[in-house]
């Protein structure tokens, strides 16, 4: 990253941020709207956003950025004055300018001119304003009951139309008046504002300088309520607080003793008057505050965050990697040191130094993986505006609903799920869900409906993707990978139903032809699948005909660093994830029976098969055993597949940073990854998925069900 | 934006400045010391750059401050009030660092 390429980091950063937090509002407006009321605030909100994209772009020269949010901006305004109304067309058309805004931002990182041209988008937000202005809140003109002319003078106009809004809803107007201590008046703003919200609309704060100390502020705050004065009144007693009715002009004290005094905690009196000095005061309130000059306390803010490229945690990384790998030599040098003569008390010594330092070396650790930690709800709100947008298009009325937004994933995880996500839920709209006259017919409700699930599982993550629609027909996708070549006659034969809506997954199984052919999905999932499998995940899917169709994700929380199982098998090491690893057992080789020319054993009563790390990876001394009385065999699962890895040795457990393969590796099935350990030595890590698939291939031998033969025809 | 203004002012030499986020953490700098300026944005969440500014001209200490109030050129309404709140000058976005030195000057010259 090159000096002169930083400011414009920093604005694609911050734009993001910016355009994420206004697609998030349209969606909560659009999910209010559908229930006819929706919040003033969000609709403010949602205006300032776009206000600070415009300012934002305007300063980076990021033309049509500034353009569109010019043109939007005024739109916005008018909305949230209520001078247009917000029709699900004027949403379409909202939600259309996200859509832009991100191709614009992406051509503007890349340095070049977004082809397409915004002139139509600027007709269609355009064209919004001509559209029949709803009849503005109707009091405009009359005077404000009992408003004083000094208040309504500072309203802006955005307020004053509240105000107005609220005395159309026939709401009662408080003036709450509140004195707070200014070290405190954050905490004590939130908490007065959280009350008010309860009650009513907060139109606006206004702060007055009458008050009785220098350490106080004292604010009225314009309440627009339904209820009573007393419940009001009630409702803040604990505070230092008053409430006036306005229309009445009548005042009523809390009942608990109103105006304590501050409590004076000795005042940080700082006056060295440094002139001229000049509160810059802009506000954009995404904007991470730079540090006051002169450290006044009072003047930190109150968001104590900073932005930290990717990068820069992933150098970090490899450091305590790097340490990791310093710390195993160290443990080395330890065993070398305990060999030699009266070293007694040294030795003990540096065991209890080595052991410290492990102690807050994976506490380092900890720390830094979970600063990459980010909430699952960037890309939910991303898939939100595509099932929205989606479902329009293909003329479904489709409801999405989200869980477990809040659930948090590696950043770098976060990033790749977004394209596999998307295509699920393309896909669910494309192919799964029905147009609602078939739905009706099959007696579902004409709104089809998508669960967008994620949810913590262990040391594991789990999103599934879930509709309501038709289903997949496992007799149409099994004789299309009959047709098409990847399955024989015989396989396709002794294949279970959860084998066959495996085969979705399967490369060359999925063409666009084919997917409608069967009415069903599974458009490109082989390309899912691989990427899911790029990230240590695993995918499955469940699938009732008429009923609905789920694929689960399971995915490690992080990527970066992870414990490992290390294996020794033909003189090579190997890493296995240890999430994978559900035991390591000791098998004589008279216990391993071979069916169908694959190996297994018996472990509990199931049949496990066995897979020889050295015979897949064709490594020198394949084949024989260490010691045919004691075969190391190392349990790995994912979701319900269980295999047996032989290996010659287990060596033990150890948290290793993966790095990524050179190419030359890439491209090995069964390697995820590549580690260091102690002494320099570079570890393969094995690719679970890989090895599962792998042996799931080779020997079906866990299987429950068979499907009957192709030539039965039963059900639809 | 807070940023621009901030770096305009830095490199004329003559201000040291103190930014702050919102409404309120404006509120909560002012009583605490002079200033030579006060620069608001107009929409803020909450308290509003001419709420600001009434509560500026209120205060005895700031009385005579030069307040400049920038935004859009979206509402009249808003600009006017700002004025009769007390606003030395008004300033629309989007404007160049010259703009701005412009109008500190002109508000210095009638405010102090």
């Amino acid at each position: 990253m090159t000096d002169s390429s930083r400011p414009s980091n920093e604005f694609l950063t911050e734009a993001q941020e910016v355009i994420e937090a206004f697609s998030h509002n349209l969606l909560e407006l659009d999910a209010q709207q559908r229930t006819g009321d929706y919040d003033p605030d969000v609709l403010n909100a949602a205006f300032r956003a776009v206000h600070s994209l415009k300012g934002l772009a305007a300063l980076f020269g990021a033309g049509p950025i500034a353009a569109l949010s010019h043109a939007l901006e005024g739109t916005l305004d008018a909305l949230r004055l209520g001078k247009l109304a917000l029709t699900p067309r004027a949403l379409d058309v909202l939600f259309e300018c996200v859509e832009v805004f991100q191709r614009l931002l992406a051509a503007f990182g890349e340095g070049r001119e977004e082809s397409d041209s915004i002139g139509p988008l600027l007709d269609r937000i355009a064209a919004l304003s001509g559209v029949g202005p709803e009849p503005a809140a109707g009091a405009s003109g009359d005077t404000i009951a009992g408003l004083d002319e000094s208040i309504l003078g500072v309203l802006t106009e955005y307020e004053e139309h509240r105000l107005r809004e609220n005395i159309r809803l026939q709401r009662n107007l408080y003036r709450v008046h509140a004195s707070f201590d200014l070290l405190a008046i954050d905490v004590g703003i939130e908490t007065l504002k959280a009350k008010m919200k309860e009650f009513g609309e907060v139109i606006t704060y206004l702060p007055s300088a009458d008050s009785s100390s220098e350490d106080r502020i004292d604010l009225d705050i314009l309440v627009g309520s339904h209820r009573p004065i007393a419940e009001i009144v009630a409702g803040v007693a604990e505070d230092d607080v008053t409430v006036h009715e306005l229309s009445r002009g009548r005042t009523i004290a809390p009942s608990s003793p109103p105006r304590t005094p501050a409590p004076t905690t000795a005042p940080v009196h700082l006056e060295p008057e440094p002139t001229p000095s000049v509160p810059v005061d802009v506000a954009e309130e995404e904007e991470t505050p730079r540090e006051s000059i002169d450290g006044a306390i009072s003047l930190r803010s109150l968001s104590q965050t900073v932005r930290v490229d990717l990068e820069r945690l992933d150098h970090l990384m490899n450091l305590i990697g790097e340490l990791g790998v310093v710390h195993a030599n160290l443990g080395s040098t330890l065993d070398i040191l305990k060999r030699r003569a009266h070293s007694g008390d040294v030795a003990r010594d540096f065991l209890l130094h080595l052991r410290a330092m492990s102690r807050k070396l994976s506490l380092l650790q900890q720390g830094l993986l979970d600063v990459r930690m980010v909430p699952l709800g960037q890309v939910f709100d991303k898939l939100a505006r595509v099932v929205r947008k989606l479902g329009r298009d293909a003329d479904k009325e489709i409801r999405l609903s989200i869980s477990g937004a809040q659930t948090e994933l590696d950043k770098l995880i976060v990033e790749e799920l977004s394209d596999p996500l998307m295509h699920m839920v393309r896909n669910c709209i494309d192919h799964g869900i029905e147009h609602a006259a078939e739905r009706e017919a099959a007696g579902k409700l004409a709104v089809g409906r998508i669960d967008l699930r994620a949810f913590q599982k262990g040391n594991r993550v789990v999103i599934e993707v879930e509709d309501d629609g038709r289903g997949m027909d496992w007799r149409g996708i099994r004789d299309i990978a009959l047709r098409r070549g990847v399955v024989s006659a015989t396989e396709a034969r002794e294949m279970s139903v959860a084998e066959t809506l495996e085969l979705v997954f399967r490369p060359g199984f999925t063409t666009r032809e084919t997917a409608t052919e069967i009415s069903g999905r599974g458009v490109g999932m082989d390309v899912v699948k691989t990427n899911i499998s790029r990230l240590s995940g695993m995918i499955d899917v469940d699938t009732e005909p008429g009923r609905g169709t789920k694929f689960s994700i399971t995915l490690p929380v992080t990527l970066a660093i992870i414990q490992a199982l290390v294996i020794e098998c033909a003189k090579q090491t190997f890493c296995i994830p240890l999430n994978a690893v559900l035991e390591s057992i000791m098998v004589r080789e008279a216990e391993i029976a071979t069916v169908e020319g694959h190996e297994v054993i018996s472990l509990r009563g199931r049949t496990l098969p066995l897979v020889h790390l050295s015979r897949l990876f064709e490594l020198p001394g394949a084949g024989g055993y260490v010691d045919p009385e004691r075969i190391y065999v190392v349990v790995i699962g994912l979701a319900q597949h269980r295999v047996g890895l032989v290996v010659d040795d287990l060596v033990g457990q150890q948290d290793v940073v993966i790095k990524p393969l050179g190419k030359a590796l890439r491209a090995v099935p069964g390697i995820a990854g590549a580690t260091e350990l102690g002494a320099n030595r570079t570890v393969l890590l094995l690719d679970v998925g890989k090895l599962v698939d792998e042996a799931m291939g080779r020997a079906e031998l866990s299987a429950p069900v068979k499907i009957g033969r192709p030539e039965v025809t039963d059900g639809p | 934006m807070r940023q621009f203004v901030s770096s305009i002012l830095e490199a004329t030499g003559q201000w040291s400045v103190v930014e702050v986020e919102n409404g309120f953490d404006a509120l909560r700098a002012l009583p605490r010391r002079r200033f030579g300026l006060i620069i608001t944005d107009i929409n803020m969440p909450d308290v509003s750059g001419i709420e600001l500014t009434r509560y500026v001209r209120q205060a005895q200490r700031h009385a005579d401050t030069p307040v400049i109030v920038i935004s859009t050129d979206a509402s009249d309404t808003d600009q006017k009030r700002a004025l009769e709140a007390g606003a030395s000058a008004f300033l629309a976005k989007p404007f160049t660092g010259k703009d701005l030195l412009n109008v500190i000057a002109r508000a210095r010259e009638g405010g102090a």
